[in-house]
């Protein structure tokens, strides 16, 4: 350590605050390419930890392993992730921490949301007596549809069940919440899902009087308008059909965390309160200031290849079957579409034989 | 060694709380596995820290930490083999629709 004794503060609180703050990002913001990018400043924030603690081999390899590497393959993976760039979400309900952690995750998030809690909060006033509101509900909705198109997001259960509305802007963010709402307004099913998981357990927070307001609001609709409950019920049924937890698809594009949210903020900060408190409980370790070769890489090569000989034998054995387990999942014979071109295949040889056949008979 | 050693566990125990929040409370398959992520990277600043100030002169924390780095890795790589499987059959990546796979 050649730093003073300042330098080292500083460097310790700057890279903790990366850590922390960056982890929190990751988990709270709503969406998930930023949160790919909170985690790779958590990852940097670890690597110069690490290098404070005089660990410079463990955090390059830091460094090029988790950012390099499995960072890539995360982003990667989010691509196929419903709603990536977190936009329909972004006017959900959100506690502080995940409202400051996804700010300015679209521009006219506050004024949108507004008006999409006005519309809500309308709609309980004098819905359950008058439809043509459900009629305004649906301008304002597309309105806001129109606005922001550029966040694409394919959701085609969404654009199929609501194909009366059916645009090219279901690509919008808002657009689904706004749907979703009006859609909830008919389906009663649907709703019920979405206020059961989607927006309750958010109410302990900030938003009680509009998650109120939209619980009667529906309830009252519910009755009037329960119409079109087949055409979500029967895309969803495959993911409903166990137990207490179904959701309906809506609930399912609208929220990213699940309603255990406040159940596992809970635990999460009794994890955390636990450790740091058996840490201030028992403070002491028999800490050494022991002089200490710098030549890390050279120590840790001849431990690996001495003493832990055979755990890295064993690692080594590990990467080869992750890498063959790997493959063989991605083997293309899983995929669904394969068997139907096997059957092709097969149909395709069988017709050469019939056709055959024929031609030695005439 | 001016900073303690409780100042990095501190830290390491924040890390293993948002790491267990994330992963109980996200809903997509991707962000549990970077909750994992998290997990591991806390068990691994402790280990260090515990290296650095316990016993510097052998490096066997290190080498754990290694080991924990390429363990991660090989946890993703089959794990998003596993989520990209999900995903084909399944067409979703939210962990409530792949329920049916509890024995």
């Amino acid at each position: 350590m050649m730093l003073g004794e300042t330098a080292q503060w500083v460097a310790f609180i700057l890279f903790t605050l990366l850590t922390v703050l960056g982890a929190l990002g990751m988990s709270t913001t709503m969406s998930m390419f930023r949160s790919g990018i909170f985690l790779m400043a958590s990852f940097i924030g670890v690597a110069g930890l690490f290098i404070l603690l005089s660990a410079d081999l463990l955090g390059l390899l830091q460094i090029m392993m988790y950012i390099g590497g499995m960072l890539v393959m995360i982003l990667f993976m989010l691509l196929f992730s419903m709603d990536p760039g977190g936009a329909m979400m972004a006017g959900m309900d959100m506690s502080p921490v995940e409202r400051l952690f996804s700010r300015g995750l679209k521009p006219q998030d506050k004024g949108e949301e507004h008006s999409g809690q006005d519309d809500m909060a309308g709609e309980e006033d004098s819905d359950g007596e008058k439809p043509h509101d459900h009629a305004a509900m649906q301008h304002s909705g597309m309105k806001i549809d129109g606005e922001h198109d550029h966040h694409a997001m394919h959701n085609s259960d969404d654009q199929e069940g609501l194909s009366e509305q059916a645009q090219p802007q279901s690509h919008g963010e808002m657009a689904d919440m706004d749907m979703g709402d009006e859609d909830a307004a008919h389906k009663p099913h649907d709703y019920a899902a979405i206020n059961h998981s989607g927006m309750n357990h958010g109410a302990a927070e900030q938003q009680m009087g509009e998650n109120h307001a939209m619980t009667h609001g529906d309830a009252g609709n519910s009755p009037t308008s329960g119409e079109k409950d087949c055409e979500h019920g029967q895309m969803d049924h495959s993911s409903m059909d166990h137990g207490d937890m179904d959701m309906g698809n809506m609930d399912m594009d609208m929220s990213m965390v699940t309603p255990a949210r406040p159940w596992a903020a809970a635990i999460g900060i009794a994890f955390s309160a636990v450790l740091v408190g058996l840490l201030l409980w028992r403070p002491t370790w028999p800490v050494t200031s022991a002089a200490f070769s710098t030549d890390s890489p050279r120590e840790i090569g001849m431990l690996l290849m001495g003493k832990y000989m055979m755990a890295f034998e064993g690692v080594g054995l590990l990467i080869l079957l992750g890498i063959f387990g790997a493959v063989f999942l991605q083997r293309p014979g899983s995929h669904p579409s394969d068997q139907g071109r096997e059957a092709y295949v097969t149909a395709d040889k069988n017709p050469v034989s019939i056709e055959l056949e024929p031609e030695d008979e005439s | 060694m001016t900073i303690p050693l409780s100042a990095y566990l501190i830290v390491a125990a924040l890390l293993f709380g948002i790491g267990i929040y994330t992963v109980v409370a996200q809903r997509s398959a991707v962000m549990v596995l970077m909750g994992v992520e998290v997990l591991l990277n806390a068990i691994g600043l402790n280990l260090i820290a515990f290296w650095r100030y316990v016993h510097p002169q052998d490096y066997s924390g290190q080498i754990f930490t290694i080991l924990i780095v390429t363990v991660g890795a090989i946890e993703m790589a089959v794990g998003l083999a596993i989520m990209m499987l999900l995903y084909r059959n399944r067409q979703t990546q939210q962990v409530d629709d792949y329920q049916e796979l509890k024995g």
